[in-house]
């Protein structure tokens, strides 16, 4: 029969076990292959997983086709439920699981099928000869071939763990081949270790009026959305029915801590709006109503309209509790330039009176083919519209952020975020749209927002690789890079591009990747187009770079921006109790931390923080955090705080409450914080 | 501008009926499974995916169940899985048509996730809907719908009016007209949205959906055709799916051609297809005019190239073949420098060889050549995929592949060559002869040698004493049936010969075991006691047995069986049943054009069989027949007669030394058929003197005089 004191250290050893299993019980921070393999490293980079050298100490290992024959048994060994083990083709050891050739003839492979997302059409750029597989007892497919279903991708359980198997390379980029790959990689059970809370996107409310907004916030939060830009012009007049909706809304995302901006998209106001003022309508080059596509324009140059929509903006900031606004695309239209009269804009009575009285003639001359004045014969005069017309925007940007920042509205201060097309990267824009960005950015001296880039459509096809170049060619002309940020459009492009026309799965993951690497924020355009096979993955995918480490029973992580830490259980970062967390992740900093097995959580707990966490210390019932945020924060804490104290001040706050816990709104700006528990007690020993 | 967004939302323009009273009904279906209870109790609890797992549970078992599937529909819409929700009503609707209630949801649906075309003729269909509350709804909502939409047409128009050529204005007005079920003037607008900027493809894809809503079904499949050989894969992989699994008709191609002339590699393909009908004249103009469009396109050019050798141009041919030296397939150049060399020309110095870019993957996966053109690239893997089929068996995987292959490189006659093997073992005979003609064609002597001869070999199928048909190589059960009526003067009866076999063909062993059923008769019963068992054995003789695959004309083989004599006489003389033992070699041979041949010119053949039979007292014959004369071909004017005349030098021994077994005899003759008879059947007429080399001991003489007629008629199966 054990002594107590064996009985005591088996329990100890059982616990430290416990503790240790709970540090990175899930998640994987490292790979080795056997080959040079840049798609699976780009795979892997994008959820920053290291690469190693030992493969025995790698948590997924990818044994590349051409592989020297692995040894069987040190596999089975290796692997665990928590790692995953990759073959390629017919190698001899995928051969030992079962993966050997099903006798059919070689088919040439061009066209996939994902099983997750049956309708998505993925086409290889180059088709490629593949020798089908024959599938071992209890291995699932989750790709095949189109049309005759020869298995691409199948994933294996066995009793030590999960053998993922491929056909052929993801290829190059890491999409080439199996788009949704990282999904299939999450059923073999590899969870990303990392993950951020620093993403945007843009919100139409008129997709989503039937849904559970619970639900759908609740998603949202999952998967690292920070901020929801939602259409103001659905919004723009009141109506009780609409504004409850709205309001549910804005309450739905601060309980889970989730900003919103009230995203406006002039010169469309509303569709009422437009119905209701005719005499405001914006013309095009061939004397029309500009209704293009969707958007109706309006003549902001006129003071009268101008002066109307501002009452509407007025009354639409004041009647929700916004957090931020979004002033987007103000420019003209259309891309296709003065190549397109029936699309040109502007070419409104006031703005042709405007343009004569400075440049002696009417810019409608420039669109009629029997003036002299046409713009054929007349280049310089068609350089000096484009001029005003590029300087016109500048001065509306320069009108609607006074406007804004005069506002009075319940959050006091609002953060103002200016979306606009990019003109640095693909400069055709500025003539064909009136963009100038270097014009806005110079604004950033008078008045403080945020600059977020608005990827243009000529540049989709371009790759991740972009966004370093956009990012660059801004930083040059802007005072604040820090605040700048990128939007990705997510859109079925129009340019030949493969595997799929949108961009899905690894694509997406490494666009946002290489966006979030390049930029202080990445903004997601739009919500609702977001595949459900993306979901599981934007959080992971948009940080910048990590490194991380095991060291022991630790683990060091290091990163240039606030992260967030795959872990179940009390932790200690840096050697003290860690109150920055949440059931899953731990919130750390930007710099370098060391994270442990913890003995007990501290008594109150910041789950959430809108804005960047500097520095966390817990004292007993006493919890204090350094921030910084742009707007006001929501700060969501497991129990509800009794006292508050910021920058030393003792405040009164009201205290909201969360879906998990309670909420605090705390004050835009970078501030020192302090919160008591609302009881005290600590667990007894 | 953002691109997302061409929908209006009418939800927030006030007119969606639907948030008020079309909620989702939360109480459970009647008569619901266990899984219909545990999704409305996760639904309660806002579990909606497991509710939504439960519910399609639950509908599989009971697929017909309405109220479930609706709120399926609703948790669908609760987590804003949007156009499966859309689906799930547009089921319900299909089940209970007159559900204006349903059809309201999915209007709305269909609008808000782009289907606006079907959300318009719903919403206009509703304004007469029997409920009054969706009545009013569908007419509000479609009043408003239809005048956004009427309102941007006259904008349009009169934009155009102004600036014709305007390619966006064309495609707006064609997709506004789309959404109004105008689908004829939809598809005039995206035929002139396309002819401004042909480069945009996709725009072909629209324009053959409204083209086929329109009913004009015959100018989309032109359309969709063009599309499919666009190079934007993913143009091309769409209008694939939806063009017929066929590979297209002659006709379609001339429609897809006069949608849209100026399609080089469309018309290019379509003069291989027109070669392999054997159009040359159609073919060659066809590869001129892809010349004329693109005049350094290699395939083109060498078509055109061996065409012109072929008809004896030499001078309009190299030049031809030296311009398409310039292709980057080194299979194709290989191809033309030898003829080239054939033709005296010198060497071609070596093209640059493309440089070959193998990324690091398994060495089961071969990437296409970097440099080739993706069709040359394709139509490489295709052949190699092809062949291996072919060696495993695989044969309709083979000819699929062939044809492919061919599609993407049509000059390739060992690509002809080769599909035509492939279809002659996959017992497509009449197909095979097609493409051995065409690769009979082929510069290269190799394989047009290889095709001559497989034409020889399908279209005689020769008899030889042993019954076997001319060999044609083919897979799994093969039934043949021959006869062979014979008068002969020289007995005074019409003998019949005659053989029902089964053969199991298999490549995998070296030998084909079939089962045989035989009958010799006369019409006198008994051809004189000399020779009884030679000429007239009045029996079926039913038999297994085994021969040899053809080598070089030669097959072994041999049978066991038993012969059944029908006339009372043998059964009296011999006994009903019989063993029947036999066995032996057969050989055959022709040089020339054979019977259904449309060219004349002189030919020589020879069937010599060495038969042992062992109901013939354990003797073993030799016989001989040989003809040596002229195919006259077709005679025109004569419906079609197909003629050979000849002279007989028929050898015939035995082991035992049996007078009637050992004679020869000499004499001209004719073979005939006409073209629209079967292509295994011919008439033949000799007469023939001859001479026995053993003396009989009978009191007939040694030489006498026979006029055999007869004909020839074999089924292969």
């Amino acid at each position: 029969m054990p002594s107590p004191a064996s009985i005591r250290l088996l329990a100890l050893a059982m616990l430290s076990l416990c503790l240790s299993a709970s540090i990175s019980a899930r998640a994987q921070l490292s790979f080795a292959v056997t080959c040079e393999a840049p798609g699976w490293q780009a795979v892997f980079a994008t959820f920053a997983l290291s690469q190693i050298e030992s493969a025995e100490e790698a948590d997924i290992r990818v044994l590349c086709g051409d592989a020297p024959a692995a040894n069987r048994a040190e596999l089975d060994g290796w692997l665990s439920p928590h790692r995953v083990l990759i073959l390629e083709g017919q190698s001899p050891i995928a051969a030992s699981y079962g993966f050997v050739a099903s006798g059919a003839p070689a088919a040439s492979v061009r066209n996939v099928k994902d099983r997750r997302a049956e309708e998505l059409l993925i086409v290889w750029q180059r088709p490629m000869e593949i020798v089908p597989t024959a599938m071992p007892q209890g291995a699932k497919v989750l790709m095949e071939e189109r049309w005759s279903g020869a298995p691409l991708v199948a994933l294996l359980p066995t009793p030590q763990g999960a053998v993922l198997w491929v056909a052929v390379p993801p290829g190059d980029s890491g999409f080439d081949r199996f788009p949704l790959l990282a999904n299939a990689l999450a059923e073999a059970g590899f969870v990303a270790p990392f993950r951020s809370r620093n993403l945007w996107a843009f919100f139409d409310s008129a997709y989503r009026q039937r849904v559970d907004l619970d639900y759908l916030t609740a998603r949202w939060e999952r998967f690292g959305i920070a901020g929801l830009h939602v259409s103001a012009w659905q919004h723009w007049e009141a109506d009780e029915q609409k504004d409850a909706w709205l309001r549910k809304l804005i309450e739905a995302c601060h309980r889970r801590g989730i900003l919103v901006y009230a995203w406006m998209e002039f010169p469309h106001v509303s569709e009422r709006f437009w119905a209701e003022h005719p005499e405001c309508r914006e013309q095009t080059a061939l004397g029309q109503d500009a209704q293009l596509d969707w958007r109706k324009l309006i003549n902001l140059s006129d003071a009268a309209c101008s002066e109307r929509v501002k009452q509407g903006a007025a009354s639409l900031l004041s009647r929700f509790s916004w957090d931020g606004v979004n002033l987007a695309e103000i420019y003209y239209e259309s891309l296709e330039g003065v190549q397109n009269p029936a699309r040109f804009t502007p070419m409104n009575q006031t703005i042709r009176r405007q343009f004569e009285a400075e440049a002696g003639f009417d810019p409608a001359t420039l669109f009629d083919a029997a003036s002299p004045r046409h713009l054929s014969r007349n280049v310089a005069g068609l350089q000096r519209f484009l001029a005003w017309r590029r300087h016109r925007i500048g001065e509306l940007h320069e009108d609607w952020l006074r406007f804004v920042a005069a506002a009075q509205t319940p959050a006091g201060e609002l953060h103002v975020v200016v979306t606009q097309i990019d003109d640095r990267f693909d400069d055709s824009v500025r003539d064909n749209l009136g963009a100038d960005s270097n014009a806005i950015l110079q604004l950033m001296h008078q008045y403080r927002f945020t600059f977020l880039v608005e990827d243009p459509a000529t540049v989709w096809h371009l790759g991740p690789a972009r966004y370093t170049g956009i990012a660059r060619a801004y930083a040059k002309v802007t005072p604040y890079p820090e605040r700048l940020a990128v939007d990705i459009n997510i859109f079925p492009r129009y340019q030949e591009v493969y595997p799929t026309k949108r961009q899905t799965g690894v694509e997406l993951y490494r666009l946002v990747h290489a966006a979030a690497n390049a930029f202080p924020r990445v903004a997601l355009y739009f919500e609702h187009v977001l595949a459900t096979e993306d979901l599981p993955f934007l959080a992971a995918a948009a940080l910048p770079a990590v490194r991380a480490s095991r060291q022991g029973d630790s683990i060091v992580v290091e990163s240039a921006q606030p992260i967030g830490v795959e872990w179940r259980g009390p932790v200690r970062v840096n050697g003290r109790p860690w109150a920055a967390k949440d059931e899953s992740t731990v919130w750390l900093p930007r710099g370098r931390h060391t994270l442990e097995a913890g003995g007990e959580d501290p008594a109150l707990i910041l789950r959430r923080f809108s804005g960047e966490v500097r520095h966390v210390h817990s004292a007993g019932r006493r919890l204090e955090f350094h921030y910084a945020s742009d707007t006001r924060a929501i700060a969501t804490f497991d129990e509800a705080p009794a006292r508050l104290w910021v920058d030393g001040q003792q405040l009164s706050a009201p205290v909201y409450e969360a879906v998990q816990g309670y909420y605090l709104l705390l004050p835009a700006g970078e501030h020192l914080v302090a919160v008591e528990a609302a009881f005290t007690d600590v667990p007894s020993q | 501008m953002r691109m997302a967004w061409c929908r209006i939302s009418l939800a927030f323009l006030g007119l969606l009926a639907a948030p008020s009273h079309l909620l989702p009904s939360s109480s459970q279906a009647p008569g619901a499974s266990r899984s219909a209870t545990l999704a409305y109790q996760a639904k309660e609890a806002r579990e909606f995916e497991r509710a939504v797992t439960l519910f399609e549970e639950a509908l599989a078992g009971d697929p017909a169940n309405i109220p479930l599937r609706k709120d399926l529909a609703y948790t669908l819409l609760a987590i804003g899985r949007t156009e499966r929700a859309r689906d799930e009503f547009g089921l319900v609707l299909q089940r209970d048509p007159k559900d204006s209630y349903t059809a309201l949801e999915y209007a709305f649906l269909c609008h808000e996730t782009g289907r606006q075309e079907e959300a318009w003729i719903l919403f206009r269909t509703l304004r007469s809907a029997a409920n009054k509350e969706h009545r009013a709804t569908a007419t509000k909502t479609f009043a408003s719908m239809d005048a956004e939409l009427l309102g941007r047409i006259a904008r349009l128009e009169e934009a155009l009016k102004r600036d014709p050529g305007n390619y966006s204005s064309h495609l707006e007005l064609a997709r506004v007209r789309t959404v109004r079920n105008d689908f004829a003037a939809a598809a005039t607008e995206f035929e002139t949205a396309y002819r401004l900027k042909p480069e945009y493809a996709e725009v072909l894809l629209d324009l053959g959906s409204a083209l086929r809503k329109a009913g004009d079904v015959e100018k989309a499949n032109a359309v969709m055709l063009t599309a499919s050989r666009v190079t934007a894969a993913f143009v091309a992989e769409q209008a694939k799916a939806l063009l017929p699994k066929r590979y297209p008709y002659l006709s379609e191609f001339e429609k897809a051609l006069q949608f849209d002339a100026r399609q080089p590699a469309l018309r290019r393909e379509m003069g291989f297809f027109l070669l392999s009908l054997d159009r040359k004249v159609d073919a060659q103009a066809a590869f001129e005019q892809v010349l004329r469009e693109e005049p350094a396109d290699p395939l083109a050019a060498a078509q055109l190239g061996f065409l012109r050798l072929e008809q004896g141009q030499r001078d309009v041919a190299l030049p031809l073949l030296r311009t398409a030296l310039q292709t980057e397939d080194g299979a194709l150049r290989e191809r033309i420098a030898k003829v080239l060399l054939q033709e005296g020309e010198q060497a071609p110095a070596a093209a640059p060889q493309p440089s070959r870019s193998q990324s690091a993957v398994s060495p089961l996966v071969v990437i296409p050549d970097a440099a080739l053109s993706q069709g040359f690239a394709e139509a490489e893997t295709s052949r190699r995929l092809a062949r291996k089929s072919y060696d495993a068996g695989f044969i309709p995987d083979a000819i699929r592949l062939y044809e492919e292959a061919h599609r993407l490189d049509p000059a390739n006659f060992d690509t002809m060559l080769r599909l035509a093997w492939s279809l002659n073992m996959g017992k497509r005979d009449d197909e095979a002869l097609r493409w051995f003609s065409l690769a009979a064609r082929s510069p290269d002597p190799v394989v047009a040698h290889e095709a001559q001869t497989a034409i020889r070999n399908l279209t005689m199928p020769a008899p030889s004493s042993s019954g076997m048909v001319a060999p044609v190589a083919r897979e799994g059960f093969v039934a043949s049936v021959w006869a062979m009526p014979l008068h002969s003067t020289r007995w005074g009866s019409t003998f019949s010969y005659a053989q029902a076999k089964l053969e199991w063909e298999q490549r995998r062993i070296p030998v084909v075991p079939y089962f045989s059923l035989r009958f010799v008769g006369d019409t006198t019963g008994s051809i004189g006691v000399a020779n009884p068992q030679f000429l007239s054995e009045n029996s079926f003789i039913a038999g297994l047995g085994m021969r040899t695959r053809p080598w070089s004309g030669l097959v072994a083989w041999g049978e066991a069986g038993s012969t059944m004599a029908y006339l009372t006489s043998r059964r009296e003389a011999t006994g009903r049943f019989l063993p029947d033992y036999r066995g032996g070699i057969s050989h055959f041979k022709l040089a020339g054009p054979s019977l259904l041949n449309a060219k004349a010119g002189n030919f020589a053949e020879t069937m010599n069989d060495v038969v042992y039979i062992h109901r013939f007292d354990r003797d073993t014959l030799a016989i001989s027949r040989n003809r040596v004369g002229r195919h006259l071909g077709k005679l025109g004017g004569m419906g079609g007669l197909q003629l050979q005349a000849f002279l007989n030098l028929n050898l015939n021994a035995d082991f035992k030394r049996q007078a009637w077994a050992n004679f020869v005899e000499a004499g001209p003759g004719i073979r005939l058929r006409w073209a629209w008879m079967p292509p295994s059947l011919s008439f033949t007429f000799s007469y023939l003197r001859g001479h026995h080399t053993i003396r009989r001991v009978d009191d007939r003489p040694n030489t006498y005089n026979d006029f055999q007629a007869g004909f020839w008629y074999a089924i292969t199966r």
